[in-house]
């Protein structure tokens, strides 16, 4: 097989219980792609912190608060941000994975099903 | 690519940098990936449900939403994109605040401005403007948080460049600057020496009319006061001399036949189509004989009630509900209505869309912007 097929990164089987209440989710989105924001902000200033040691300076506010990234920093922290979105939102691309692949798999009920009634019947060579 | 840096351009601590570049991100991500996943996931699951529950395909725009909406990727999206547009504002917003007194000085008038400015204390906020803050930007175009104040002015520059995460350009006027090079290649004879940019905002679309006709006269007039003022200081800054006033588009101080070109860009859809028809019948009073009306006509429109769903998201999701009163308009009609020659309407037909308005307009959804439109008065 190929080495480039994506990985899967939704798990087959039974649906994933519910949890919370619609009517409070949207404010909990709101503060939920806030607090991303934080940690982006946060992965930033350990980047800021990793090129000053980089270039052999200590990590002061001063120095933080002047340090200007290249533009390929820049453009590296883009694509990370990028990639920790794709991750943490990894549960909401679980329908459009399924709508890409919709009718191509086997249907687990169908399976259990075939399963309960094979188990029923005396064993057969 | 980093914006422009100019006088009254707010600054940045290194971290909120850092968040403002997390709400570029983030629009991103709602317009690149989750919003064109949403077709795939009605065309894949959802239009095939509502297909077997129903024997027939959605009808109408209802129907297509009733369908659509029992999709979790479909909701949460839409609550992605509704969360970045309000967080964009927010994040942006507080780096301002903090430095607001130091951009109110930096945009005083200046005895040595080549440009001009006028605020109106005495001009009416229409109510529609006062009734709904448009894109969801706290305190819209117009609110005044003080004397001297350019806070909405500084907040629509710095929140646009990160809402079209840097596609507008570093100066935030791909539009402007594409419209007036439109009109410059189509009418190569035409030499507009005065020019009107109407609901000109930080002045993203002005500068360019005036670097594309260098020896104009342009104006720009906005309702906003801290958008007027901040858009002379930004405009002074870049070194493009332009006169800017705050007034309304539809009954300005201007003399009878002032100008040879009346303009506007994203103005229309941002308000209601009676005011869109007067503002139609001021630019024909404002027009000379040989002057010309070019506005953007906004979105095209939708071939079927899917298409008409798939790309109104501002319209339901970003306080734009304007947006399909201008949908709906006979542009053609309506300036025949305000005085202009039937025969003299003009469009550029379909444009790839420059703006990332995404839904209507990306490369994503295969959309295009309906180009631009105009008339002429005789």
């Amino acid at each position: 097989m190929s080495e480039n097929v994506a990985r899967p990164r939704v798990a087959k089987g039974p649906k994933r219980p519910r949890y919370l209440r619609d009517a409070e989710l949207d404010r909990f989105m709101m503060m939920f792609t806030a607090l991303i924001g934080e940690v982006s902000a946060l992965r930033d200033r350990l980047a800021t912190h990793e090129a000053l040691a980089a270039q052999g300076q200590i990590a002061t506010a001063e120095a933080i608060e002047s340090y200007r990234p290249s533009p390929d920093d820049e453009s590296a922290r883009g694509i990370a941000r990028e990639a920790m979105l794709h991750r943490v939102f990894r549960v909401l691309m679980e329908e459009l994975e399924q709508a890409r692949t919709a009718g191509n798999d086997a249907d687990l009920d169908a399976v259990l099903a075939e399963d309960d009634a094979r188990s029923a019947s005396p064993v057969t060579a | 690519m980093a914006q422009t840096r100019h006088a009254v351009l707010p600054e940045q601590t290194h971290d909120e940098a850092a968040r403002e570049e997390y709400c570029g991100t983030l629009r991103k991500f709602f317009t690149e990936t989750l919003w064109p996943g949403t077709r795939e996931v009605y065309a894949g699951l959802e239009r095939p449900r509502f297909e077997r529950e129903h024997g027939r395909p959605p009808m109408n725009v209802r129907e297509v939403k009733q369908a659509i909406e029992h999709s979790f990727y479909y909701r949460a999206s839409n609550l992605v994109g509704r969360c970045a547009q309000e967080l964009l504002w927010d994040t942006v917003g507080e780096s301002i605040e903090r430095q607001l007194p130091a951009l109110r000085a930096k945009a005083k008038p200046r005895s040595e401005a080549r440009g001009s400015v006028r605020i109106n204390p005495d001009l009416a906020i229409p109510r529609y403007v006062d009734s709904v803050d448009i894109h969801v930007m706290p305190g819209n175009f117009h609110t005044e948080r003080g004397e001297d104040d350019v806070y909405a002015g500084a907040l629509y520059d710095r929140g646009v460049y990160h809402f079209a995460y840097g596609g507008m350009g570093p100066e935030n006027d791909k539009l402007g600057v594409a419209m007036a090079g439109w009109l410059k290649s189509r009418f190569p004879d035409f030499q507009p020496k005065r020019i009107l940019d109407m609901g000109c905002g930080p002045g993203f679309s002005t500068l360019p009319w005036k670097q594309a006709y260098p020896d104009a006269e342009v104006h720009g007039i906005d309702i906003g006061a801290p958008t007027i003022r901040y858009a002379h200081a930004r405009a002074e800054s870049l070194g493009v001399p332009v006169h800017f006033s705050q007034q309304d588009a539809v009954q300005t101080d201007f003399a009878d036949g002032s100008f040879d070109l009346v303009t506007s860009c994203l103005l229309t859809h941002e308000m209601p189509v009676h005011l869109i028809r007067r503002m139609f019948a001021e630019t024909y009073r404002l027009l000379g004989a040989g002057g010309m009306s070019l506005i953007d006509g906004g979105a095209p429109p939708a071939d079927g009630p899917e298409e008409e769903f798939f790309t109104t998201w501002f319209n339901r999701n970003a306080n734009e509900p304007f947006s399909a009163g201008l949908r709906n308009l006979d542009l053609a009609e309506a300036f025949a209505t305000a005085g202009f020659p039937a025969d003299a309407f003009f469009t550029s037909g379909a444009r790839d869309a420059v703006y990332l308005k995404g839904m209507g307009g990306t490369k994503q959804a295969g959309g295009k912007s309906a180009g631009y439109v105009g008339t002429v008065k005789r």
